[in-house]
């Protein structure tokens, strides 16, 4: 009976292990009705490895507390991160039917969406929320777009997930940029528990735009990924 | 009335027929039931000449001291446990119903169940409502948390806490944003980047800036850390805030909620005040944790029943607010105290039990696994219980002892006691305890409690001692046929005959050993009447008469009397030595009595004894093997004293004697051989042979006299049966003590043939008596010269002794040493 599920790729990024157990998390629900191929990145972005070279650098944990950061104590951490990552992927597959690889990778996670697009994969974006999300699973998608497809999962995860599903549709007129900054800000209050967007929305924002307003994990959905693939 | 000849019988006179067994002669038309007025046992059996018992009874039924407990002593089949039933359901009849008990949880300390008294009858409705109560909350609380009042006060809440949240972080974001700084989450947590550009600023063109631009991005990276340093710690004081918030919401419905509900079983049942505490006490933990009843939904368990209908209070998280009911009564006014029987009274049984159950590998128990015992359900009341159950059931009798002492009910099972049980378990509150215990037993317990166990007499403070047997009297004749009668309609068994009746007498006489009193054992009467009525009804008759009474108790004989057989076959084929003609010097047959289970039988032993000179001693065999008990010895030791004193007074007895019950090979008890083996003495003293037609059974005393001995009937009957066999002669016969005579019920075969002169009974007074009998030869008179009759047996008996006391003396002299020069002896041969 496990050869009957089908088969989907996703892509997986996040920039530090906090935010890629969540998208793990999620991974581990979708495994359940999915057969999945996943491609796991830990992506260590310019800009943390710059600002972590400045004399005055500071990181702040979840909790408030502020640390004294450099060079080394950064890359130190990048390293313990990817072990955890490894070992909570290894005991994914352990218990789920899927098939992973793991990288470290320099870059944005705009790199991160792109590899997506280029493996005709779903993306997810880990995100570690500070506090319990307010509502349930909130899908964007194009105003006149066929959500039929994709649909189906985002109804697997609100049933694992116990939670709702609401669907804003934005208007996908490149040249109204007010649309988007509406947008943004609809999400920046609305504390969703998970952000389903299709890639159409992604083109007119950026990745790291969402997931400042939405503050949630990100799944970007492409039309392709629930066809059917043998692997 | 009833018949026995007036004649006086005389010693050493063949008794007449008319002694040997007593009849009765009962008036055509018995008496109308109750005549006499007394008690009647349940099943409307007559307990005669039992008036001291009963009394003994009702004292300790009615009389309302503590530790008036009562110990019902006598033997069984006597009808105690009737008795004691029958009239203490007649007392409780007349008492309040006792109040009814229930266990609940104790919200402070869980492990410690409460236990409440309520009213007769009211557990149930307690238990009732507690029950509506639960299941309408499971309804009604779910209700008013979806209820759009709530739900909008709710949405309110999160949102003024979302929106608190979201536009710090959003003000943060934008501050952040117009300072050219973003916000990044890294490994080691969040860092504030500077951008140009809106891409990340590289550490050379940082180095690139003039120092104050340098110092103004400084300053603004800081100044963002510290901002979200705050933030992220204003986190859980605000998430606490808000579940407080919540929670006081939750609460204030809850209470809403859980008020109306409560305010029936309120109105029904605060005025008991032992309940007040308890109901204020459900009321809050139902509001703290009204949650319970939103997360436990009756979902897929509802089943093909709605909702409404599912029994919410079943559920394990509701189990908390049920109730345990210990005792329940209906209501009152309606059954009086209970009387309740404990058959196997455990500990468990007793003072009740808290069961455990396994989950998961666990053992946990609560208090709704705590049951009730005999001493609640008979509280207030009466508990009636056999004493040997009671003590053979380990820590059962300490824990009622205890019970009765401390006037409460403790629940402690075995398990703790021997330190075994290490789980989790609880200490119920004790409940108070009122109660009268009527324990049943023999006398041999209540002797024995009262020598050794110290509290016994403190706490049983009344004994009801039933009579074995009553004398005869007219009115206890017509008791006792009344008895059967009522013994045969209460089992629906065919009439009894005025015969049956007359015969029932004669056996209630055999079972009393008394031809003066009647047997009260009533359970062995039933049974022969049972047993006959089975013959009558084979026999197709219409009633039970004496001859199918006299066939029931031949059919019980002959079933139990297989040993019996066995013993006077082997005395057939002489394989045990028995003589029962001819004669022999130093040699008697003695009668003995066996018993198997309930069956008695009488046998004849060969009892001899030899003699010699010797220092005046008389060696029991027995005893010197230990198969003679301390009583067979004494007798022993009289029959030596009584030799002692009667012969040759002014020489020292020089006699060696040896007696010993042939054949004997298992241990020998009792005294009522002594006669004979003091004959068996004489004769070998005077050499007289003894007849060996004859048994004798009796003891003796110093004086010489015959007394009395027990289990004559059965004695004569295993002779008699040895010589019936044999053939009846005319001459054989048993010398018994005269003072047995009114022991005497033998059965008819035996009867039978004292009538036809073939058989003998003679009752005899005296040691003199029977020697006579038993050699021909007179027992001598002491003359006024000092010496016996000549050639008396006494006479006889003397002079050998004062032959062995000479040659004693004569021996002594020719071995007495030679007095030497310093004055010290030689022993010279």
């Amino acid at each position: 009976m496990e050869n009957d599920k089908p088969l989907v790729k996703i892509v997986l990024g996040a920039t530090c292990f906090a935010d890629a157990k969540v998208a793990i998390d999620i991974v581990e629900k979708l495994a359940r009705t999915l057969e999945l191929k996943l491609r796991a990145y830990l992506l260590k972005e310019d800009a943390a490895l710059y600002a972590s070279a400045l004399p005055f650098a500071r990181a702040i944990s979840p909790s408030g507390t502020s640390l004294e950061v450099s060079d080394i104590k950064m890359q130190q951490a990048y390293f313990a991160d990817i072990g955890f990552y490894e070992r909570a992927l290894k005991s994914l597959a352990e218990q789920s039917k899927v098939s992973w690889t793991l990288e470290e990778r320099k870059g944005n996670l705009d790199g991160i969406m792109e590899a997506a697009t280029s493996h005709e994969a779903i993306a997810l974006f880990g995100f570690n929320q500070l506090q319990k999300p307010r509502n349930g699973i909130v899908v964007l998608a194009g105003e006149d777009q066929d959500i039929s497809n994709f649909k189906s999962l985002a109804g697997t995860l609100s049933s694992e997930m116990n939670t709702s599903i609401e669907v804003l549709r934005v208007e996908t007129n490149e040249n109204n940029a007010s649309n988007m900054i509406d947008l943004l800000h609809k999400l920046q209050t609305k504390s969703p528990a998970l952000l389903i967007a299709t890639s159409e929305i992604i083109r007119m924002t950026s990745i790291n735009a969402l997931l400042d307003a939405s503050r949630c994990p990100l799944i970007v959905y492409n039309q392709f990924e629930f066809a059917a693939d043998s692997g | 009335m009833f018949t026995k000849t007036d004649k006086i019988p005389k010693s050493s006179e063949p008794l007449a027929a008319s002694h040997l067994c007593r009849q009765f002669s009962l008036p055509q038309k018995p008496k109308s039931k109750g005549a006499h007025g007394e008690d009647k046992g349940s099943g409307g059996l007559k307990l005669i000449g039992q008036e001291r018992a009963l009394q003994a009874i009702r004292f300790a039924a009615q009389t309302p001291h503590s530790n008036f407990n009562l110990f019902v002593t006598g033997q069984q089949g006597f009808g105690r446990h009737r008795a004691v039933l029958d009239i203490l359901t007649k007392e409780a009849l007349g008492k309040p119903a006792p109040q009814d008990w229930v266990y609940v949880h104790n919200f402070t300390n869980p492990h410690k169940p409460v236990a409440i008294s309520l009213p007769s009858g009211m557990a149930i409705r307690f238990k009732d409502a507690m029950q509506t109560l639960i299941d309408d909350l499971a309804n009604e609380i779910p209700a008013l948390f979806e209820a759009d009042a709530y739900q909008s006060k709710r949405r309110a809440l999160e949102q003024e806490f979302g929106e608190q949240h979201e536009k710090a972080f959003e003000q943060l974001m934008s501050d952040a944003h117009d300072k050219n700084l973003a916000l990044l989450r890294t490994p080691m947590g969040f860092m504030v980047a500077a951008t140009i550009n809106d891409q990340p600023m590289k550490p050379e063109d940082f180095e690139a800036l003039p120092k104050k631009q340098q110092a103004l991005i400084d300053k603004n990276i800081r100044e963002t850390q510290d901002l979200l340093e705050v933030l992220l710690k204003q986190i859980p004081k605000r998430e606490k805030t808000h579940r407080h918030s919540i929670e006081n919401l939750n609460s204030t419905v809850a209470n809403e909620g859980v008020e109306n509900a409560i305010k029936e079983v309120n109105g029904e049942f605060r005025q008991i005040e032992k309940l007040k505490q308890y109901l204020d006490d459900v009321k809050a933990d139902l509001i703290e944790n009204a949650e319970q009843f939103l997360t436990s939904g009756p979902g897929a368990h509802a089943g093909a029943f709605p909702v409404a209908t599912t029994k919410h209070y079943s559920r394990p998280e509701y189990q908390r607010y049920s109730v345990n009911i210990m005792v329940s009564n209906p209501p009152q006014g309606h059954s009086g105290a209970p009387v309740v029987t404990e058959n196997l009274p455990t500990l468990a049984n007793l003072v009740g039990r808290i069961e455990h159950m396994s989950e998961m590998g666990a053992i946990f128990t609560d208090f709704t696994m705590i049951h009730p015992g005999a001493l609640h359900r008979a509280n207030s009341g009466y508990l009636v219980l056999d004493v040997l159950q009671i003590l053979s059931e380990p820590f059962a009798w300490d824990a009622l002892k205890r019970c009765l002492k401390t006037k409460q009910i403790s629940i402690v099972s075995a398990q703790e006691r021997l330190s075994l049980f290490s789980t989790t378990s609880l200490e119920p509150d004790p409940i108070p305890l009122d109660i009268r215990v009527a324990l049943v037993g023999e006398r041999i317990h209540y002797y024995l409690l009262s020598m050794y166990d110290p509290d016994f007499l403190k706490l049983f403070k009344i004994q009801a001692d039933f009579n074995d047997e009553v004398p005869i009297t007219p009115a206890n004749i017509a008791d006792f046929a009344e008895m059967g009668q009522l013994i045969a309609q209460k089992d629906k068994l065919l009439p009894l005959n005025k015969s049956a009746c007359e015969r029932l007498l004669i056996e209630a006489t055999r079972m009393a050993e008394d031809a003066e009193r009647l047997s009260l054992n009533a359970g062995k009467l039933s049974d022969i009447i049972r047993e006959a009525n089975h013959l009558a009804k084979i026999a197709k008759a219409s009633s039970i008469d004496a001859s199918t009474i006299e066939e029931a108790i031949e059919n019980a004989e002959y079933r139990s009397s297989r040993q019996r057989e066995l013993t006077q076959e082997a005395i057939e084929r002489n394989i045990l030595l028995v003589e029962t003609s001819g004669s022999a010097i130093g040699q008697i047959n003695a009668l003995s009595v066996h018993q198997i289970g309930e069956f008695r039988f009488g046998r004849p032993s060969r009892v001899t004894a030899r003699v010699r000179a010797g220092k005046g001693e008389v060696v029991d065999i027995e005893r010197e093997v230990e198969l003679g008990g301390p009583l067979h010895s004494k007798g022993v030791m009289i029959l030596s004293a009584y030799l002692s004193s009667q012969y040759a007074l002014d020489v020292p007895l020089s006699l060696w004697a040896s007696i010993v019950f042939e054949q004997s090979y298992g241990g020998v008890d009792g005294d009522s051989a002594s006669a004979a083996e003091l004959f068996s003495v004489l004769s070998a003293l005077s050499e007289c042979p003894i007849n060996q037609s004859f048994a004798v059974t009796g003891s003796v005393n110093q004086l010489g006299e015959i007394q009395t001995i027990g289990g004559v009937n059965e004695k004569i009957e295993g002779f008699f049966d040895i010589c019936d066999h044999r053939g009846l002669t005319g001459q054989q016969g048993v010398l018994i003590p005269y003072s047995n005579i009114k022991h005497l019920a033998l059965r008819p075969r035996v009867v039978k043939a004292a009538k036809a002169k073939k058989f003998k009974i003679i009752p005899i007074k005296t040691i003199n008596e029977g020697i006579s009998l038993l050699t021909g030869n007179t027992a001598g008179k002491r003359l006024e010269t000092g010496s016996y009759s000549k050639n008396s047996i006494n006479d006889l008996v003397e002079k050998k002794l004062i032959s062995f006391a000479d040659r004693i003396r004569s021996y002594s002299r020719a071995v007495e040493p030679v007095p030497s020069a310093n004055g010290s002896k030689n022993g010279k041969r």
